[in-house]
């Protein structure tokens, strides 16, 4: 935030610029500020299944990226320099993250063993202790499939049957019982920090700055490392003269500089391949943020990228067959 | 009724100005309500508002359905010839269901149709996603060019303006027309052009051809007569093929089925999953057992609301006992003591819930240290239903303490006294005298914190776990995250109508007179 | 009489006075969205 909104005021005297922390309930609030017909916010930051479904219901705005955004400082057209990010047409791609793992480093009962396998995850014998995973079946499930064998190309035609849910749930249940579900990004950190759990999932920039800056006994575990992106959407609807305004804030924020800048806060990969060379060093440590980044080849060993379009069709399916496992 | 004699004056007794008394008493009194009224119109209209709307819009919302027969209205009127339910419908069904999805996209309201779908039948989301841009692309151009090459005056937006103002050719083509209709509505206010320089759609022409040579044509209109008398040579296709090339599934009578369970305005779908019931092809079913967790729910908010209250009452009748029996001064202390919990943030009061109770967190490393517990079996006191409990009585137990020290106070000591001057002992004179004059705040309280418990969200949230969460988190999560407002509202009034009856219920026991904050 | 003249003045004054103020504000301002707390994808 620090990276895009402070420069553009300094360059925008008299602009006012009012941060709402509510990106978590940006689908619900949007729906019914359009029921409503008072649109209230003039840019939604969003991950990208959010993105997708605000386009979907017409909620959110479609662009030509080509148009609205700046292309790459040596001509490359914007739509090109995001690439594949690009996942909706109301989406504007700002960062990559991702959801990996965190362990401590001082366990003894491990014996000096470290996990650097997704399966270490579910293996209670060899890495005893407490595990914290996410709330919700987004990634849990494949997580769960992999390290039942099952081939990463096929995980999501399995979890379509029956069998292949009752066996991701299989997995799920050996740990079931030694593990602290989260809903906050905030959780596993802090429950890695108290000791309380000796292992857990979360966004790597948390990890980042647990380990960095908060110099905890932790470390990163990148296998299986699940991609997400997150990025701006224009609600519809706006008043010409305010969409004016924030096209222009959206060319500015997304330029090349002002993604690589980004990078010298936290951990996320910025979403231009322009912006790549540009990373640079954390603006208060003075350690190099390249070899932390999620797509860092060294990190990026194996990873996987949400099936969007799967999970639109199977969230309200799974998620309901997910806590009434949890609730048992 | 009232003999009409000739020296007593007919009609009703008048008031000084003339006006019957009655009418004049009657106005008086009327602006006296409207005074009246207006003197509380500030809160009624607030209540109004923020409360009485809000839960009628809820009640709503819960049973609302519209947007199938909104959406899909061509579909939905074809179904009603459907006969055999374990094949999928005919031609007619897959035609409206063309057009309709063919208006949706331009309005892109597909989808939202299709995320309301996917919530009985999972996978309608992205048929209907790629639906709208399928059907776009039909092969239905094959009937414009037939006409256009028929008459070239079929593609003139003049030749259709003044065939679709005569309303005996509309009525001989009632699809055609509402087809015409719909498309100068998409591009007028979809697409914000001006019919006349638009090419007409295909859609259009299909829905003649359809008009033709299902009804033919007897009317007068040459153009017509000759296209009518051509049909018969015309290269066709069927629609439900196309339907097919754009995904199998669209044959699957089981969809169509949904779709038709679906389409009354009103329905009675939400309230069923909400019971782990649905509404399926057979009538009213249980749920997969897999999918079942609402009704457990339930029974556990009831279950742990009432642990809640019953806990509620253990801690606090003794502090209220003691606030109210003390000196004023030591008092006056532990009432602040009372209310400094009040004074701070619920989030800051949970969070330090979870640094007490947690494995490796105070409580737990106190026994450890005394020696009651081994240090690798820690007690598992969050995260499960002991933390939702333990937090949640602490946070709900100033509710329980005040109205218990506000009907303590009236008591007079003098009754205590006055008993044991009797000889009874101490317990006797507590249990006989003085408790059953303390029932009223008990009832009170008891009400107060099982109500707010029932509902309670952010605290089983943080630190419920897996067995800790009440209903109102599934609530949460239907309004912020799936977005399925119905079945949110549906479990929301159906947590209201429990709770009406079980204030009810507690009327009939208690009696809601007897209960009293001070 | 007088007394409620005046209140009713005062308060309609002081609602158009806000709205005005509103309606400067919002001219002036923009509204983002963002996740919270200091890393941003913070659920």
């Amino acid at each position: 935030m620090n990276a895009y909104s402070a420069p553009y005021q300094a360059m925008h005297e008299g602009l006012e610029v009012i941060w709402d922390e509510s990106s978590a309930e940006a689908v619900a609030r949007l729906r019914a500020m359009n029921e409503a017909g008072n649109i209230t916010w003039d840019l939604v930051d969003v991950v990208a299944a959010d993105a997708m479904r605000l386009c979907d219901e017409g909620l959110a705005m479609e662009i030509d990226h080509d148009e609205v955004l700046a292309p790459a400082p040596d001509g490359t057209p914007a739509s090109e320099d995001f690439g594949d990010l690009i996942v909706s047409d109301c989406f504007i791609p700002q960062i990559v993250y991702s959801t990996t793992f965190g362990y401590r480093t001082d366990v003894e009962a491990w014996g000096g063993n470290t996990p650097d396998d997704i399966c270490d995850v579910f293996d209670l014998e060899n890495f005893p202790g407490q595990r914290s995973l996410e709330r919700r079946p987004i990634g849990n499930m494949e997580w769960a499939l992999m390290c039942d064998g099952v081939d990463q190309a096929d995980v999501y035609d399995v979890l379509e049957t029956e069998e292949g849910i009752a066996r991701a749930f299989a997995v799920l249940d050996t740990i079931a019982d030694s593990t602290v579900w989260w809903t906050a990004g905030a959780d596993t950190p802090q429950l890695l920090a108290d000791g309380e759990v000796v292992l857990g999932s979360t966004y790597n920039g948390r990890l980042f700055s647990l380990i960095e800056e908060q110099d905890q006994p932790v470390a990163m575990m990148w296998d299986a490392q699940v991609f997400d992106l997150d990025g701006w959407i224009i609600p519809e609807g706006l008043p010409e003269d305010r969409l004016a305004r924030v096209l222009d804030f959206v060319r500015f924020a997304t330029d090349t500089q002002r993604l690589a800048d980004q990078a010298r806060w936290i951990s996320y990969g910025p979403g231009r391949a322009s912006s790549a060379p540009l990373v640079g060093q954390h603006a208060e440590l003075g350690i190099d943020m390249a070899p932390h980044m999620p797509t860092d080849p060294a990190n990026a060993q194996r990873t996987f990228l949400f099936n969007y379009e799967w999970w639109a069709d199977y969230r309200d399916d799974m998620d309901a067959r997910f806590q009434a496992w949890l609730s048992q | 009724m009232t003999d009409n004699t000739a020296d007593t004056p007919a009609g009703p007794v008048l008031a000084a100005d003339g006006r019957p008394l009655k009418a004049s008493l009657n106005r008086a009194l009327r602006a006296q309500k409207i005074r009246a009224l207006l003197l509380i119109a500030p809160l009624l209209l607030f209540i109004l508002i923020t409360f009485i709307l809000p839960i009628a819009d809820m009640l709503f919302r819960s049973v609302e359905n519209q947007i199938v027969r909104e959406t899909l209205p061509r579909t939905v009127a074809a179904m009603e010839e459907w006969e055999n339910h374990d094949e999928a419908p005919g031609e007619d069904v897959y035609a409206g269901l063309y057009i309709d999805l063919f208006e949706a996209a331009e309005f892109r309201r597909h989808t939202r149709v299709g995320s309301r779908l996917n919530y009985e039948m999972t996978g309608i989301s992205s048929l209907f996603r790629q639906a709208g841009r399928g059907v776009g692309r039909f092969d239905t151009d094959i009937y414009t060019d037939q006409f256009t090459d028929l008459d070239a005056a079929w593609a003139d937006y003049a030749t259709w303006t003044g065939l679709m103002g005569d309303s005996a050719i509309r009525a001989a083509l009632p699809e055609t027309a509402a087809a015409f209709d719909t498309w100068v509505r998409i591009t007028i206010e979809a697409n914000e052009d001006d019919p006349a320089e638009e090419n007409i759609e295909d859609f259009v022409f299909f829905s003649l051809y359809r008009d033709l040579a299902g009804s033919g044509y007897s009317g007068s209109n040459a153009l017509l007569s000759a296209a009518a008398d051509a049909v018969g040579g015309f290269d066709s296709i069927s629609i439900r093929d196309q339907f097919e090339d754009l995904d199998e599934d669209w044959l699957n009578p089981e969809l169509m089925e949904t779709i038709w369970v679906y389409s009354p305005s009103y329905t009675p779908g939400y309230f069923l999953t909400a019971i782990d019931m649905q509404l399926s092809a057979d009538g009213i079913t249980a749920q997969p057992e897999d999918r079942q967790i609402y009704v457990t729910l339930f029974g556990r908010t009831l279950f742990m609301s009432l642990v809640i209250m019953g806990s509620c009452v253990l801690l606090g009748y003794p502090i209220a006992f003691l606030l109210a029996n003390l000196p004023m001064r030591v008092s006056n202390i532990l009432m602040i003591l009372v209310l400094l919990p009040f004074w701070t943030s619920l989030l800051v009061r949970t969070s330090a819930w979870k640094v007490l109770l947690q494995q490796q967190g105070v409580i737990n490393d106190i026994l450890v240290w005394v020696g009651l517990v081994a240090d690798d079996a820690r007690l598992q006191l969050i995260n499960n239903q002991t933390g939702t409990i333990i937090a949640m009585t602490h946070i709900l137990l100033p509710f329980m303490i005040l109205p218990l020290y506000s009907v303590m106070q009236t008591i007079p000591p003098s009754y205590v006294r006055a008993a044991k001057s009797l000889g009874a002992t101490d317990w006797t004179a507590f249990w006989r005298v003085y408790f059953p004059q303390s029932i009223p705040g008990i009832g009170a309280g008891c009400i107060l914190v099982f109500i707010l418990a029932i509902g309670y969200y952010i605290t089983p949230e943080l630190v419920g776990g897996r067995t800790g969460t009440f209903i109102s988190n599934r609530i949460a999560y239907h309004i912020s995250s799936s977005l399925n407002w119905g079945l949110a509202a549906a479990l929301g009034s159906i947590l209201l109508g429990v709770v009406l009856i079980l204030y009810w219920i507690y009327d009939r026991i208690v009696g809601i007179d007897n209960v009293k904050l001070g | 009489m007088k007394l409620k003249t005046a209140l009713m003045l005062t308060s309609g004054a002081v609602m158009a006075a806000s709205m005005a103020h509103a309606d400067a504000h919002m001219a002036n301002s923009m509204t983002l969205v963002s996740w919270g707390g200091p890393t941003r994808p913070a659920r």
